[in-house]
């Protein structure tokens, strides 16, 4: 028995410290990143409440294990509105690094318990790393540099990191698990990706950019993309566990499996690309501070442009990064 | 060397129990059943089900709301629930859009124990919700003391790529005073 606990608590160690060193990243590239991504939040995902505020009562429909359960109901309208100011001025700290530590929890708490008001509706959206990204920041050296108000360093920098890299790509998992188990059916008459295909584009009012060129497409090649995806869903944790390029490889997989969605499903998760960027675009972007401002453009597109535009900056910004060593 | 084994020796094993318990408790609680999904958690959609690419014709049932204005116009569905995003039209359709009561029961996988899913109606929200409803038909230049909801089976042909048919298989009317 004790043999088997030595074993175990080896594996571990080494399993931790592989995936610690394969996500870790330099406390000042993350500094430069926590402005970026502030100013992105800001600029195009602020999170917005207030029009939770008008919502009728008896439209509180909450999943029996939703966190919002336990406020009995939408809080007075001016929470609302107030949480909306309170979250703008949490992100103008972060940005300019004045007690950010403070505000990205701040932002963590309101955005947790604010969608769970959202979800109350009766239906959960899965944009939870959305709200984890502002605990990374605030357990990270994210606000050591480029701040006004610099944080102490604190221990834990790594391994948030690496809680952060294995939430990942559980999140994947949990989703290629159900898939695998009807999409993997060696049968070129069923399809699971074909399903998504054909829901959108029959029943949305905008179609897909991409969709039409799927309707009747090749069986062989429907049955690959069927696999394909729940390969990429399922295999995260040997990427992260192989090496740090491993480990990008894998994100960019998944910035592309993004782009594939929000072109032929018009199912964007565009949050996603600030998620990925801690390990894309941190670096790149801290080496060519400027290229920072090509992400403003993303203000100029409407609809799924914008988020295609998103993707693509960010999956071009990567291979940059990749291949331009100093 | 101390007889007592420092508490830290396993602390690799203890955190990934830990981090093991957090991730898949509430996934293991939604994939034996998705109406008890735990949220905070971390979950992504899966949307697992798949098709018969080799049929013809491909059906679905689709929900749409009218509005009265001389005669039923088919709405936008924000034109009914305004700033409620389209996506939750579905889940608000299952509340009876706070006019009517909803309760539904779970059972907690591995135990006795039920939970409840409902919006608890009382006279005072229902009114709420109907003065709500009606000043989003108003507001859109419409009759704001009806609309209608409509449950319609389409059929698509997929070489074409058209509609083949509509059936109108469900339709009710809620009246908003």
């Amino acid at each position: 028995m004790k043999k088997l606990s030595l074993f175990t608590e080896s594996f571990f160690k080494e399993f931790f410290i592989r995936i610690t060193k394969n996500t870790d990243i330099n406390e000042k590239h993350l500094s430069f990143y926590r402005v970026f991504s502030g100013l992105v939040f800001l600029l195009y995902f602020r999170p917005n409440y207030s029009w939770l505020s008008s919502i009728p009562e008896a439209f509180f429909l909450p999943k029996p294990f939703n966190i919002a359960n336990l406020f009995g109901g939408f809080p007075p309208p001016i929470y609302f509105e107030i949480t909306d100011y309170v979250i703008i001025i949490f992100l103008l700290a972060t940005i300019i690094g004045f007690f950010s530590r403070f505000a990205f929890l701040g932002l963590f708490l309101l955005t947790v318990i604010n969608n769970g008001f959202a979800y109350s509706l009766g239906k959960i959206d899965h944009f939870i790393l959305g709200s984890l990204i502002f605990l990374v920041f605030a357990f990270t050296n994210s606000a050591t540099s480029f701040a006004i108000r610099p944080e102490k360093k604190i221990k834990v920098h790594s391994k948030t990191l690496m809680f952060f890299g294995i939430s990942i790509i559980f999140g994947f998992f949990t989703a290629g698990l159900q898939k695998a188990y009807h999409w993997i059916d060696f049968d070129l008459t069923t399809s699971g990706f074909l399903r998504w295909v054909y829901d959108i584009y029959f029943s949305s009012n905008q179609k897909p950019l991409l969709a039409e060129f799927f309707l009747n497409a090749n069986p062989i090649l429907i049955e690959i993309i069927d696999y394909s995806g729940v390969l990429f869903e399922l295999s995260g944790i040997i990427f992260l566990l192989y090496s740090k390029l491993s480990w990008r490889i894998y994100l960019i997989f998944a910035s592309f499996f993004h782009l594939a969605n929000a072109l032929i499903l018009n199912i964007p998760f565009t949050i996603h690309f600030l998620v990925f960027g801690i390990w894309l675009l941190s670096s790149v972007l801290f080496r060519y501070k400027k290229a920072t401002f090509v992400f403003g453009l993303a203000y100029f597109f409407r609809g799924i442009y914008f988020d295609v535009y998103l993707w693509t900056l960010s999956l071009a910004m990567t291979l940059v990064g990749l291949f331009k060593k100093d | 060397m101390s007889p007592i084994q420092p508490t830290s020796k396993f602390q690799n094993t203890k955190q990934a129990i830990i981090i093991s318990l957090i991730l898949f408790i509430p996934f293991t609680i939604k994939s034996l059943e998705p109406g008890l999904e735990i949220y905070p958690a971390i979950i992504f959609p899966a949307g697992a089900s798949t098709l018969n690419v080799q049929d013809e014709f491909r059906t679905f049932e689709r929900y749409e709301v009218y509005g009265l204005n001389d005669s039923l116009v088919k709405l936008n569905t924000q034109t009914l629930l305004k700033n409620i995003p389209s996506h939750y039209f579905h889940s608000v359709l299952k509340g009876n859009f706070g006019l009517e009561p909803y309760k539904n029961t779970f059972l907690i996988p591995f135990t006795i124990k039920e939970v409840f899913e409902g919006n608890n109606l009382n006279p005072e929200k229902v009114k709420a919700s109907k003065l709500w409803l009606s000043t989003n038909l108003n507001d859109a230049g419409y009759t704001d003391s009806i609309f209608v909801l409509r449950k319609i089976k389409k059929k698509y042909n997929l070489n074409r790529k058209q509609i083949e048919s509509e059936t109108l298989i469900y339709e009710k009317t809620f009246p908003l005073y």
